[in-house]
């Protein structure tokens, strides 16, 4: 019913697009808090509902606040709370380009636009100070972190081009054809249905997309960012994901591959069958293959690097934190859900409220630089308990104290394996290093210590010839 | 009574009619929460599961899918709930006591996990994989028996392979390790002997089983580590020091200085005449070989040659001092443990032969030579740092009789390793110099500090320094106090690369006596020496 409204919506809004004004290329079709308007240095207005934007327009929303646009190609964009995108280009007969400045958009293109052109060329763009998109989908949303110039991209539908963009890129004035010719770049990655891929000046270029976690997606996806309050409604149980106070071990034993603590048997496809009847589970399985758009080469579960191309795909199956604009990837020794082929996070990793899809983590603060810092006492002690230990709950790390860090590599040398200096030579452990200074400077002044001391018998020896000498 | 009738059927009709609606709905609701279950939208799939009611088989699949879901989200007190009430309707799932393990696990629940793991390897269900969690629950519990026979079970299986063998083999080596700290209490040397015989070689069986997985990575650190703990470290001495990596220690050097003041004369306007410079180039060639016996001792013999040149070739009192020197020496060290920390003990024997110019004929001939036997003992009592004691004697044979001495020696160095990775070092020495001509003998007392910053910009060292140094001649009557000298002086050491260094120093001495005309003098003696090492 909500869809039938909008399309109705749209097709009456149609005619007043058409004979708009020129320059207005955007309208205010749903609005909740407090947003603004900047169309000059000092031109700031609040915005209404019903009123008309046009190129050049900043858009931006207090906390808690939201907006719906519609463009006049019948595209629409929504500004989440606490963000700010500029209408950098939206020509007639050019796809449009959007800046987004800090937060979160979510847009939605429809299917029978898509079909006007061709397929293989952007439709819009979507531009932050560290990657560029090529819309090519119908339905996603990207999130970008000033502080951290991060930005994240999920696709719900069809399918997204991201580049990232480098230090002699992010300054330069976006055109349609630069643009384009980045997003179809091999540096860029095609971002299909329920996969993330994100941007930022650590990396080299775009992270190879990857499955989110499923139970997220499902619930961002029905969020089109106007619900911004933590919901509490029956989804999860009345309660947040992630936010069980009760304290649970790690599903996979510490050492065992979760991919062999995995059940892979088809006992649920069975068991489902015996109690509705195959015909049904047949119908079931074709609408989920349906749903399931073919994501082409994906890259394995567990993540990849390669050092020489600098593709890099984190672990699957990680949540998507909308504040920071940083992926959570699952750490190792994670459960792994062979229905979805993605990772589990443990518990202590967080989870997402049930009602906005936004992470939610109760004992420890995501931040900026990806640094899990303690809130309270831990639920649960090990992430990814050494293969050693029996998983034992364990001591909990002081409040405000960093625990841990997102996995930026993912084939980084442990810690504890030997240290090399610049010249490529081993280097002994810190207190060896300066133990064997110590020794070298004790050792070239005991050399000269008894030089001095065989110096003082010929200078006595000088004095004594001096003082007879004298006599 | 056909009204009756009709009725009758209809209503059996009706009945059968509502009936078959309500099965196909919950038949319609168990098919959609499957679709949701396969997307991944177990939240979604729950919730729909949630409003199923019907016969005990239809409810023994709801709260099967239910108990799956839930333990997809991670709520596995939830899921225990669920797979308890799928056994009590009958569910027959092969998974069923799989996934019902796994939540109790989860939930802590260890004991009850145990036996439905248990019942999970009976009905052969991941067999393997059911009795790991068996034995590892026992080893949680430490029931050491019971995680040694399951994990052996694993071990000794035909159909047991990759990771399950390997962490099996691995888990079979933390228990015996377990049962050996158990078993043998505070007998270290049993458990040494236990940890090298048993322990050590599960994890070594356990890395060969696939020496390329990221487990054989966390196998040989822990194999490292327990090696550490129980002295058994291939890399490391008995007591915990890094056995020293390379054998042999082979370099030359090439010192190049400055010094305004070779003869020591006094800064008083009448002496100054007499003092004379010149650059000095000074030639050191080094080899030590290092033999390391039963990870305890380590023998070093050496070799060391100097060669000192002085430029200035007109004034005899400067180019006499040019000599050579050849320096063998044995080092024996004895690692072993004191106050909780490594310790050595040090034995070393020194020879010295010494050649000089010293009739300025610019020919050098014998002029000493030297037998040094040293005995000290390195140990960390401070957290800060090492502390060395040393007592030495020295016997001295010269050219001349009247300069053959003997040195008794006594010295102290401490290094302080401080939090700011800067390193101080303390040396305190007493020379007791008995010379044959007992007028010549002195004592000497010596203090030395040294601040050491190393890692500046990554390649450079400097060490500031200063020694203060007081000679006593106790016999010579005429002096009432000691003769002291202060010697400031600064190194900047700087890595050029692997092999090269380069040291660039600046040394200043000034000395104090009584005998301000004969023995106070200042001294300036800057240079660089370039290092290279094989």
């Amino acid at each position: 019913m909500p869809k039938f409204k909008y399309y109705l919506f749209s097709i009456l809004l149609l005619p007043a697009i058409s004979f708009g004004a020129p320059d207005k290329v955007a309208k205010v079709i749903i609005m909740r808090g407090k947003v603004q308007a900047k169309t000059g240095a000092n031109d700031s207005k609040q915005l209404k509902k019903g009123m008309w934007l046009s190129e050049g327009t900043i858009v931006k929303t207090s906390p808690k606040s939201f907006v719906k646009l519609i463009f006049i190609d019948k595209s629409q964009m929504n500004l989440g709370p606490k963000s700010q995108m500029k209408i950098t280009a939206f020509p007639k007969k050019k796809a449009g380009i959007i800046t987004l400045m800090k937060g979160q958009l979510r847009s939605k293109v429809t299917k029978d636009y898509m079909g006007i052109q061709n397929k293989n060329k952007s439709k819009l763009f979507i531009k932050t100070k560290t990657a560029a998109m090529g819309v090519r989908g119908t339905d996603f949303q990207v999130n970008f972190n000033p502080k951290n110039l991060t930005t994240a991209l999920v696709t719900f539908e069809g399918a997204v081009a991201m580049a990232q963009l480098g230090d002699t890129m992010k300054n330069l004035r976006a055109s349609q054809g630069a643009l384009e010719r980045m997003v179809s770049s091999d540096q860029a990655v095609m971002v299909k249905r329920g996969q993330y891929s994100g941007a930022s000046p650590k990396q080299l270029r775009a992270t190879t997309p990857v499955k989110i976690n499923p139970a997220q997606l499902k619930v961002m996806e029905k969020n089109d960012g106007s619900q911004a309050k933590a919901s509490n409604k029956s989804k999860g149980q009345g309660k947040k994901l992630g936010h069980n106070k009760k304290k649970f071990r790690n599903i996979v034993p510490p050492g065992m591959d979760a991919k062999m603590a995995a059940n892979t048997d088809n006992s649920v496809d069975k068991v489902v069958t015996s109690a509705v009847g195959s015909s049904m589970v047949k119908r079931m399985d074709a609408e989920v293959k349906a749903e399931q758009s073919p994501t082409g080469t994906t890259p394995p579960p567990e993540g990849m690097h390669n050092r020489i191309t600098g593709e890099m795909a984190p672990t699957a199956g990680g949540y998507v934190d909308m504040a920071t604009a940083l992926y959570i990837p699952p750490p190792p020794g994670s459960a792994f859900d062979p229905t979805t082929e993605t990772y589990i996070p443990p518990p202590e990793f967080g989870g997402f409220d049930a009602g906005t899809g936004e992470y939610v983590n109760s004992t420890m603060t995501l931040t900026d630089e990806g640094t899990f810092v303690m809130k309270e006492q831990p639920l649960i002690d090990d992430g990814r308990a050494p293969a050693s230990e029996g998983g034992d709950l364990g001591e909990p790390a002081p409040t405000g104290e960093p625990v841990m860090e997102l996995a930026t590599c993912f084939d980084c040398a442990p810690s504890g394996e030997i240290q090399y200096d610049e010249f490529g030579n081993p280097m002994p452990p810190p207190d060896q290093q300066y133990q064997e200074l110590a020794d070298e400077a004790i050792h070239d002044f005991n050399n000269d210590h008894e030089n001095s001391l065989e110096q003082n018998i010929i200078d006595n020896r000088t004095r004594v010839k001096f003082i007879f000498n004298a006599n | 009574m056909p009204l009756l009738l009709n009725l009758k059927k209809l209503a059996l009709i009706s009945t059968l009619f509502f009936f078959s609606v309500g099965v196909f709905a919950q038949s319609y609701q168990m098919a959609e929460s499957y679709k949701y279950f396969k997307t991944g939208d177990y939240v979604q799939a729950i919730e729909t599961l949630s409003k199923i009611k019907g016969d005990r088989k239809m409810m023994g699949t709801k709260h099967y899918l239910m108990g799956v879901s839930y333990n997809k989200i991670q709520e596995y007190d939830l899921a225990s709930k669920s797979f308890k009430l799928a056994i009590k309707s009958g569910n027959k799932s092969r998974d069923l006591y799989y996934e019902y393990g796994q939540a109790l696990y989860a939930a802590n629940e260890l004991s009850k996990a145990r036996k439905i793991f248990n019942e999970s390897a009976k009905r052969n269900f991941k067999k393997w994989t059911s009795l790991y969690y068996v034995a590892h629950i026992s080893q949680i519990l430490e029931e050491w028996k019971s995680a040694k026979k399951y994990y052996q079970k694993i071990i000794d299986s035909d159909s047991a392979e990759g990771n399950i063998l390997q962490v099996a083999r691995f888990q079979m080596g933390e228990t015996l390790l377990s049962m050996t700290r158990t078993r043998h209490g505070d007998d270290k040397d049993k458990q040494r002997e236990m940890v090298g015989k048993f322990v050590l070689r599960q994890f070594d069986r356990a890395i060969n089983v696939d020496q390329n997985s990221s487990l054989s990575r966390d196998i040989r650190e822990r194999k490292t580590e327990v090696q550490r703990e129980f002295g058994l470290d291939p890399d490391k001495f008995t007591n915990g020091r890094d056995i020293p990596k390379e054998n042999w220690d082979l370099y030359v050097a090439q010192e190049f200085r400055y010094d305004n003041n070779i003869t020591f004369s006094s800064d008083t306007p009448s002496v100054q005449a007499t003092q004379k410079d010149s650059n000095i180039v000074e030639t050191e060639a080094y080899v030590q070989r290092k033999f390391i016996l039963g990870r305890r001792w380590q023998i070093a013999p050496e070799f060391q040659f100097n060669l000192l040149y002085h430029q200035d070739r007109d004034s005899s009192e400067v180019f006499s001092n040019d000599q050579y020197r050849l320096s063998p020496a044995i080092r024996l060290k004895y690692e072993h443990k004191a106050f909780g920390s490594p310790a050595t003990i040090l034995l070393d024997y020194d020879y010295s032969y010494t050649a000089r110019d010293k009739d300025a004929i610019k020919d050098m001939g014998f002029y000493a030579s030297s037998n040094t036997v040293t005995l000290g003992w390195r140990f960390k009592y401070f957290s800060s740092g090492e502390t060395t004691f040393k007592v030495k004697q020295k016997s001295y044979a010269a050219y001349l009789n009247t300069l053959n001495n003997t040195t008794s020696s006594v010295s102290f160095d401490h290094v302080a390793i401080l939090s700011t990775q800067r390193i101080i070092v303390f040396f305190l020495s007493y020379d007791d110099v008995a010379v044959e001509q007992k007028s010549d003998s002195s004592k000497s007392y010596l203090m030395r500090m040294d601040y050491i910053i190393p890692g500046i910009s990554d390649m450079y060292t400097l060490d500031i320094a200063l020694t203060v140094n007081m000679v006593d001649e106790y016999l010579n009557t005429s002096k009432t106090s000691a003769d002291i000298s202060y010697a400031p002086s600064i190194k900047l050491t700087k890595n050029i690369n692997k092999h090269f260094k380069l040291d660039l120093f600046y040394d200043y001495t000034m000395n104090t006596s009584e005998d301000t005309a004969n023995s106070e003098y200042t001294k300036h003696v800057s240079g660089m020496k370039i290092k290279y090492s094989f």
